[in-house]
């Protein structure tokens, strides 16, 4: 392959450990994230030149991952292609309960306060830069973050640790 | 101060990532490869369409704003005929690549403004681009619902450059109801409702990164028809679903299994290979060109 098959390589190693965990809470589902980073990591390197020259190629494909997973039904074409190439993944042990339990808490909320959720806790973006991305108002933002985390430690069961805050 | 609750979430889809693999590098890599060859190939297809297109000069691109009046002849054998008359066309646009552009915009702007011209005579409506482009290749695709003509049109290169359609003079113009129904980020959906003859919600997602795909038709009959828009060979696997709306050289009435009726005849399109063409009809009428229905470009698998 080309050279920037080599720089896709490295971008796609280093961003889709960071970017599948979000996916992750995201859709609720380790396969449905896989399918939609795979989707996204596709489209970018179908045009692989115009993405690893943007400011920020990272963004690119989160944009596309998240517009995936809320869309929820662009998804699983790759992962088969992939899948009969390369063959099925390796089979992995059960998670724990405890993180399955706090993936299913977040796939209860709504999928506007999943997606605030995603991108401010776990990617780490600003109110300001996921009001943005999102094309909400910060206030409107901040409101489902907030509700978001009510509605998270009711079906956690943290209220205790959340008084303690 | 650490927040236990965002550490619980952290730490939980962090495990339960760790539980699935993805795929290397390299697969992945030619899966886009191969997506961008058969879009390369289109865009081909595409290039001897505008060519193909009746001059219509658009002047004031770039730089965020313009406008071009236009006169419409008739358009050498186009199905969207407009006839004779004249639309005007606004358009408004933060290109950075005129020439380009404007050479995808006027291949918009004709087809937008023919469908515009058949279904209500002369119309005016307008777009613009969502943000600088590099580049930028637009697909135009008119269609009609309503009366109502929009274009689609498609950012090539992965460029968040895909149209906004701004529909501001049109919910007033038609007897149905047209409205934006929000812009989030950078998507726009459009909808469209026929009164009468059931409602026939139309949506269109114009997404920054991709070629428009999303969208279905739900005719009378209840059925909804997955309905890519339009644009480079669509990877989707709703889209191949369209498979069964459409067909290249269909004859005009031909119904398909789902009971789409082809309005017309699509025998224009077939020089244009990797194309085929919807045009679907709710209102039992057939006229090529001229009567109610949607006509939209796919990819013919």
């Amino acid at each position: 392959m080309d050279r920037p098959a080599l720089d896709f390589d490295e971008f796609y190693g280093v961003s889709s450990r960071r970017l599948l965990p979000a996916l992750v809470l995201a859709t609720g589902d380790l396969q449905d994230a896989q399918d939609c980073l795979q989707e996204a990591f596709a489209r970018a390197a179908a045009r692989w030149r115009t993405v690893r020259s943007c400011d920020n190629p990272e963004a690119w494909v989160r944009r596309v991952a998240m517009n995936l997973a809320v869309d929820g039904h662009r998804r699983r074409r790759v992962r088969r292609r992939i899948a009969e190439q390369e063959g099925p993944p390796a089979p992995a042990p059960a998670p724990g309960e405890a993180a399955v339990d706090v993936v299913r808490a977040v796939a209860q909320l709504s999928s506007e306060q999943r997606q605030v959720v995603v991108l401010h806790h776990l990617l780490d973006l600003p109110v300001a830069e996921v009001a943005r991305e999102l094309g909400r108002s910060e206030n409107t933002v901040k409101t489902q973050l907030v509700r978001a985390r009510a509605r998270l430690v009711d079906l956690l069961s943290l209220a205790e640790q959340e008084q303690a805050r | 101060m650490t927040d236990p609750l965002v550490t619980l979430m952290r730490d939980g889809a962090r495990e339960i990532a760790s539980h699935g693999a993805m795929p290397p590098a390299a697969a992945v890599f030619r899966e886009g490869r191969r997506r961008h060859r058969r879009r390369s190939a289109a865009l081909g297809a595409a290039g001897a369409f505008a060519a193909a297109a009746t001059a219509f000069v658009i002047t004031g691109l770039p730089g965020g704003g313009g406008s071009a009046n236009g006169q419409l002849g008739t358009d050498g054998g186009s199905t969207l005929s407009a006839g004779s008359g004249a639309a005007t066309i606004t358009v408004v646009t933060a290109s950075t690549a005129p020439s380009y552009v404007a050479e995808r915009l006027r291949e918009c702007a004709r087809l937008a403004a023919a469908a515009a011209q058949a279904a209500r005579g002369s119309h005016e409506f307008r777009y613009q681009t969502s943000s600088a482009a590099a580049t930028v290749t637009m697909y135009g695709c008119a269609s009609r619902q309503d009366g109502v003509a929009h274009v689609s049109a498609v950012g090539e290169h992965g460029r968040p450059v895909l149209l906004h359609f701004t529909y501001a003079d049109l919910p007033q113009a038609v007897p149905g109801s047209l409205r934006d129904t929000g812009i989030a980020g950078s998507q726009t959906w459009l909808e469209a409702s026929r009164p009468g003859a059931g409602t026939v919600p139309c949506w269109g997602q114009p997404d920054p990164f991709q070629h428009v795909c999303a969208g279905s038709i739900v005719t009378p009959d209840g059925v909804e028809h997955l309905d890519p828009v339009l644009g480079p060979p669509c990877e989707e696997p709703r889209c191949s679903l369209i498979g069964g709306v459409v067909a290249t050289n269909a004859k005009a009435g031909t119904v398909d299994a789902r009971g789409v009726r082809l309005a017309a005849a699509v025998e224009h399109y077939d020089q244009f290979p990797g194309y085929a063409v919807v045009v679907a009809q709710w209102t039992g009428k057939h006229v090529t060109g001229g009567e109610f229905g949607d006509i939209r470009f796919v990819p013919a698998d």
